[in-house]
């Protein structure tokens, strides 16, 4: 109740002065081009959380596994003159049995090893890639043409493009697509229960090689989309990989143990860090966004929707 | 003096003779080599203590080293303040921030610490690349020339304070690891659980854990201000954390041999490979990848039982926590 009234009065008092109305729509652009950064990161931030889901570990090399994604869409589509949608499709099964080739090199053979040994590994994994792409193609900055137009128009006040939409709008679509898999698909109930417990799981029939193989050949497919996607709002790079840190941050804040978590934080972190560029200083929003990933493992490790972490002995 | 003590101290004594005499008949640039060799080994030895030993993950140690190294080179330029005195400040410094590091690690896996570790180690670099007025951003610092009384010292003198440092650092951390914390710090890394129930103070020791490992980065960051006399971000960049990582590993983690092998190895590769610079970071990657799949117990693993006989630091390898303990808690 006291919310609420609160809430009205907020709106009012906007509504009162031109300067006011004017402050308003200006946040809201901040927010909406936050949401579409955020998307990036949320699309990110879901591969992550399909390995987690899947495997229980995270995979330090996503971004790099994006960066691959989009490096395979490249090539088909400016050296091999395929169309974007070929280029699009070939690049993401390309992706996927990339995926299922690093889950046998550099996971399967640590299933039995300490957790941190995985971190490792997949971290090395990341080293590799980036370093073997920059061997191969050098430091060449290139340029992917978007899925939709890039041309702003004006909806209510507030600047847009399809692009962005369109951005969105596919990362809810894969949240959606992803948490239906999970939740009424045979192997998505099996990569559940493997991540649960890896023993019981084989125990009750699941084929647990099978289910870390899908997993990885997915998220790395995702994580090929989502760089394919970035590719026209940054430049297609070896290093362009770190743009996954950010998914990685924010499904922390959104909790990594479920995907919705995982989506919302990453949306959350696009705007926080665009807020805080524009109200704050544009120099220190990595900062405080690192700040936010600090203090929220610190106070709340699983995230804003994630179930609490239980430790068993 | 018995026997054993006996050839202990001539270990010790042989080693810092070779340290005495090396600078002797090396050029002046393989003298600034071996300098970062053991700045390295000093920084990889930290990793060791927080991981190797207690294993508690970081994967972001180089923000450890970049907390010295800038704590030197800040309080020099900006308060003309001795070395002397910065260079332990450093080190206080990142314990410190260690310490706060690892207060998060009591509750949580080694997933969510490495998180931390990372999130930190980008954070400092973010920090030092950003806030120009303090770090003078991307143009980094020059460090002002270190003296002693009326002694200037020349990157050729200054190995001395290095291989000094070195050596206190690495008794300091032979001493630990024989000690109560050190049982301690093993006691943690093979299960919580059980060395809670063993009356081990987890929340002491594994803050600890975090501390002296962050320490020793953080002196090794001093140090190495003080030897290259220039401090920019690019010397901490993740990539830098991970080389730390990849010597214990290569090395031998859990030991303390591993991390002063891989220190040497990870310097001089990058020094023999330069015609095939682009190949150095492959290379690393790969090797941290063959070792953790191949030989996860690192080279000491492989040639430690050949040498325990006769090298008095090599020992027994800490055995590697077991497959069952570490899926159970998972």
């Amino acid at each position: 109740m006291r919310g609420r009234s609160r809430r009205i009065r907020a709106s009012a008092s906007g509504r009162d002065a031109a300067g006011g109305t004017a402050a308003v729509l200006f946040f809201s652009q901040v927010v909406v081009s936050g949401l579409t950064i955020g998307s990036l990161y949320a699309l990110t931030a879901l591969g992550f959380a399909i390995i987690f889901r899947a495997t229980g570990v995270v995979n330090f090399a996503q971004g790099e596994m994006m960066m691959i994604g989009a490096m395979f869409a490249l090539v088909l589509f400016r050296d091999y003159h395929l169309g974007y949608v070929a280029s699009f499709v070939l690049a993401l099964g390309a992706a996927w049995i990339f995926g299922a080739l690093v889950e046998r090199v550099a996971y399967r053979p640590l299933l039995n090893a300490p957790v941190f040994t995985v971190i490792l590994s997949t971290v090395a994994v990341g080293q590799i890639l980036r370093s073997g792409v920059r061997i191969v193609r050098g430091d060449e900055l290139a340029l992917f043409p978007p899925i939709l137009s890039g041309q702003p128009f004006t909806f209510m006040g507030i600047s847009l493009t399809l692009l962005n939409i369109g951005i969105v709008v596919i990362s809810l679509v894969f949240l959606a697509g992803f948490t239906a898999f999970f939740r009424w698909t045979r192997i998505g109930w099996a990569m559940r229960a493997t991540a649960q417990n890896k023993e019981a799981a084989a125990l009750v029939g699941v084929s647990v090689p099978m289910v870390f193989s899908v997993s990885w050949g997915i998220s790395a497919a995702l994580a090929a989309a989502a760089g394919i996607l970035v590719a026209p709002l940054i430049t297609i790079t070896p290093d362009m990989g770190v743009i996954g840190i950010k998914g990685f941050i924010g499904a922390i804040m959104g909790g990594y143990n479920t995907l919705s978590g995982a989506v919302v934080g990453g949306f959350l972190l696009g705007v926080l860090e665009n807020v805080t560029g524009v109200y704050i200083s544009s120099t220190f929003k990595d900062v405080v966004t690192f700040c936010v990933l600090i203090a929220m493992v610190m106070v709340r490790p699983a995230g804003l929707l994630g179930t609490p972490e239980t430790r068993r002995v | 003096m018995t026997r054993r003590s006996l050839s202990r101290a001539a270990g010790w004594g042989a080693g810092l003779a070779v340290l005495a005499a090396v600078p002797l008949v090396l050029p002046i640039y393989h003298q600034f080599v071996l300098s970062l060799t053991l700045v390295n080994a000093i920084a990889a030895m930290g990793v060791n203590l927080s991981m190797g030993y207690a294993g508690q993950v970081s994967i972001g140690h180089a923000g450890f080293v970049a907390i010295g190294a800038y704590t030197a080179a800040i309080l020099m330029t900006k308060m003309a303040a001795p070395y002397w005195v910065t260079l332990p400040l450093g080190g206080a410094a990142a314990a410190l921030s260690g310490f706060l590091i690892g207060l998060p690690a009591l509750r949580l896996s080694h997933l969510y610490i490495g998180m931390v570790t990372f999130g930190f180690g980008q954070a400092i670099g973010f920090i030092a690349l950003n806030w120009v007025a303090l770090t003078n951003g991307p143009n980094g610092l020059a460090v002002p020339p270190i003296t002693l009384g009326s002694f200037t010292f020349s990157p050729d003198t200054f190995y001395y304070v290095i291989a000094a440092a070195f050596l206190l650092l690495l008794w300091v951390a032979k001493n630990l690891v024989g000690s109560r914390v050190g049982r301690s710090f093993l006691a943690i890394r093979e299960s919580e659980t059980a060395a809670e129930a063993m009356g081990v103070n987890l929340v002491r020791y594994k803050t600890m854990a975090f501390a002296v490992g962050a320490a020793y980065a953080g002196l090794a960051g001093g140090l190495y201000a003080g030897l290259s006399q220039f401090v920019n971000p690019d010397a901490f960049v993740f990539l830098v954390s991970v080389l730390y990582l990849t010597m214990n590993v290569v090395g031998g983690m859990g030991t303390l041999a591993g991390p002063l092998l891989g220190a040497v190895i990870f310097t001089l590769m990058p020094e023999m490979l330069r015609t095939f610079a682009e190949y150095k970071e492959l290379l690393s990657g790969a090797l941290l990848l063959g070792f953790l799949v191949f030989f996860p117990r690192g080279l000491v693993g492989i040639l430690g039982p050949a040498l325990s006989r006769r090298w008095p630091w090599s020992g027994k390898p800490a055995p590697l926590p077991a497959a069952s303990s570490v899926v159970d808690e998972a």
